[in-house]
């Protein structure tokens, strides 16, 4: 591990990171615009799955996932970023852990939805009601994007002592 | 400076700041990004829609998510007092923290404006493509969430004083 952690502290990314002055702010205000971005296009999606206004067709309301893809990418890369500079603060830091559990069970939510059912919600027309499956996986998603926020906001508390 | 120095001094400043449980200063923080989420999370995604989408259906139901909106702005009103109260000093002393709290109320009034103009003003039950003014409105809001997003993590870089009582710690 310590090997992987010197290396990842060798790259150019991870110079950037601890020699740029505004390096590490910047790349938290897009970490959290890209946060912002896929949290709210993500949850108008579920929350129309799970009856929230239901005039407007499911497919309509997808539209807005590309958007949050993009917000999703950008918090990807600059999550990486952090990582980079600081890779002790995450490899041995729980919350960093949680965090990545509901990612990857975030991961598999979106694949089971996409492979399972989502030739009939794009059916769906204004007034229709999502299949129960839909509705539990769309409340996964929601519960699952809860916890992604708070594995990311509870790392700083959870910082090995060596960072201190 | 005095009333800053009393703030710090009261029984919830103190814990908010020097609990050690995971339910003070770290739970205060975590509810401020899931406001946040709530907030500027699904207005922007409305404002995207308002810019984008919005033609093909009556924009009526789309009202159900100010509910939301609105529950972001009093979880982030709470934390965001609380989180002040824990280090007045931190955010009343950095110019900073202005800029943000009027990149929020600029939001907010345009929120506040959206939903008048497409809720109220005009029919929400028929099909309309929104206004170009209306369009601007909605850009102009996700440019602000953008600052007071900015400015909020800026918070943490930029402040001179952390303490009014202990002028010389950072």
């Amino acid at each position: 591990m310590q090997a992987f952690m010197d290396w990842i502290l060798s790259t150019p990314p991870s110079y950037m990171m601890n020699n740029v002055r505004w390096a590490w702010p910047i790349a938290e205000t897009i970490h959290f615009i890209g946060l912002i971005v896929m949290a709210g296009t993500v949850a108008a999606f579920d929350l129309r799955l799970l009856g929230v206004a239901k005039g407007i067709p499911p497919a309509e309301l997808h539209r807005l996932i590309r958007w949050g893809l993009a917000g999703f990418g950008l918090s990807v890369v600059t999550g990486l970023l952090f990582i980079s500079g600081a890779p002790d603060q995450y490899f041995y830091n729980n919350a960093f852990y949680f965090k990545s559990i509901c990612l990857g069970l975030m991961g598999v939510n979106v694949t089971l939805f996409y492979s399972l059912g989502f030739k009939r919600i794009l059916a769906m027309g204004p007034g229709d009601d999502a299949f129960p499956a839909a509705k539990v996986m769309a409340a996964a998603s929601l519960a699952l994007l809860v916890g992604v926020m708070l594995g990311g906001r509870m790392l700083t508390f959870f910082r090995p002592v060596t960072v201190y | 400076m005095a009333f800053l120095i009393w703030l710090e001094s009261t029984a919830i400043s103190v814990w908010i700041r020097e609990s050690p449980s995971l339910w003070a200063f770290p739970f205060i923080l975590y509810l401020h990004t899931l406001g946040l989420a709530l907030l500027a999370g699904i207005s922007t995604a409305f404002a995207i829609w308002v810019i984008r989408f919005a033609k093909t259906y009556p924009i009526a139901p789309m009202r159900q998510y100010f509910a939301y909106m609105w529950l972001g702005l009093a979880i982030n009103t709470v934390s965001g007092l609380l989180l002040l109260a824990a280090y007045p000093a931190k955010a009343l002393t950095n110019p900073v923290f202005y800029v943000k709290l009027v990149a929020i109320f600029a939001a907010l009034a345009i929120l506040g404006q959206l939903e008048r103009r497409l809720f109220v003003d005009s029919n929400p039950q028929q099909a309309l493509t929104p206004s170009v003014t209306n369009k601007r409105l909605a850009l102009a809001m996700i440019a602000l969430w953008l600052v007071a997003t900015g400015t909020g993590r800026f918070l943490a870089y930029t402040h001179r004083i952390l303490m009014a009582s202990e002028p010389g710690f950072y």
